[in-house]
């Protein structure tokens, strides 16, 4: 399973502004819903993050939930120049985000293997703070590609 | 969306969240990841439920449980170009016009609600 089928252009949005949680998760579900039930999604990735923050440290966060409301397995990412307060493991801005929702029954088990792809990848993209370089949704993609054929 | 459908759909994306934290491969996984808990997430997660259950009607609430040990997947779905987003059959255009209402549907008995 590759990362980079996953991700689509308009799915990326590498110039965040939102510096809070929530707000940064609306503006992240802003990508695939526009409507009034990205609200009831992020309140549902609200819930996952009360258990624990999935800042995972070193300024990755990974949040993630399933919902009737995606009819399939969706990636977003964000990037926050700026940094976003999300009470991250060594409580440190985050500075790339991978969104995950997906359908509460997948083929496969998609959403378990994507968050693990996904875990995969941000290490990677943390050496020399890979992350920071692509300009263009279409360049991360090609990034997260390079990454992915190189492992 | 009425503030008991909404209501309904927080109460099930919950119980996927319970599911998905009482699955002993994912919570392996969750962990391999980096992901750091509360001790007991699915305790957590109950006492939410039950935060959330003491806004929905006990009629309401009992027809859910009931719809959930039926199917064993989900007991409210929307309604998508006019079919259950359940069990596919056709709803009828009536009860469209009343939207703000909780209703079933008339083949399968999910709750369905309009995007």
């Amino acid at each position: 399973m590759n990362l980079y089928n996953l991700l689509k252009p308009e799915c990326i949005n590498l110039s965040l502004s939102a510096r809070k949680k929530k707000d940064v998760l609306l503006e992240l579900m802003g990508c695939i819903r526009k409507d009034k039930d990205s609200d009831l999604l992020v309140s549902t990735l609200l819930k996952r993050e009360e258990l624990g923050s999935t800042g995972i440290g070193k300024g990755v966060a990974i949040p993630h939930g399933r919902s009737l409301v995606a009819d399939k397995l969706e990636v977003v990412v964000g990037r926050s120049d700026a940094g976003v307060e999300f009470n991250a493991i060594d409580k440190q801005p985050v500075h790339l985000f991978f969104l995950i929702v997906a359908p509460p029954q997948d083929p496969g088990n998609q959403y378990l293997i994507t968050l693990g792809r996904v875990a995969v990848i941000c290490q990677e993209l943390l050496k020399s703070k890979l992350y920071e370089k692509p300009q263009t949704p279409e360049e991360f993609i090609a990034l997260v590609k390079e990454i992915e054929d190189g492992l | 969306m009425s503030e008991e459908i909404r209501c309904l759909l927080e109460l099930q994306h919950l119980d996927y969240m319970i599911k998905d934290w009482r699955n002993t491969e994912m919570r392996r996984e969750f962990k391999k990841i980096g992901f750091q808990t509360a001790e007991d997430p699915v305790e957590m997660l109950l006492k939410k439920r039950e935060e959330l259950v003491k806004k929905i009607s006990p009629v309401l609430y009992q027809m859910y449980q009931r719809i959930i040990s039926r199917y064993n997947d989900w007991a409210i779905v929307p309604v998508l170009n006019g079919f259950c987003g359940g069990c596919f059959s056709k709803v009828p255009t009536e009860l469209s016009g009343q939207r703000g209402a909780v209703h079933n549907c008339p083949n399968c008995g999910r709750f369905i609600y309009w995007d």
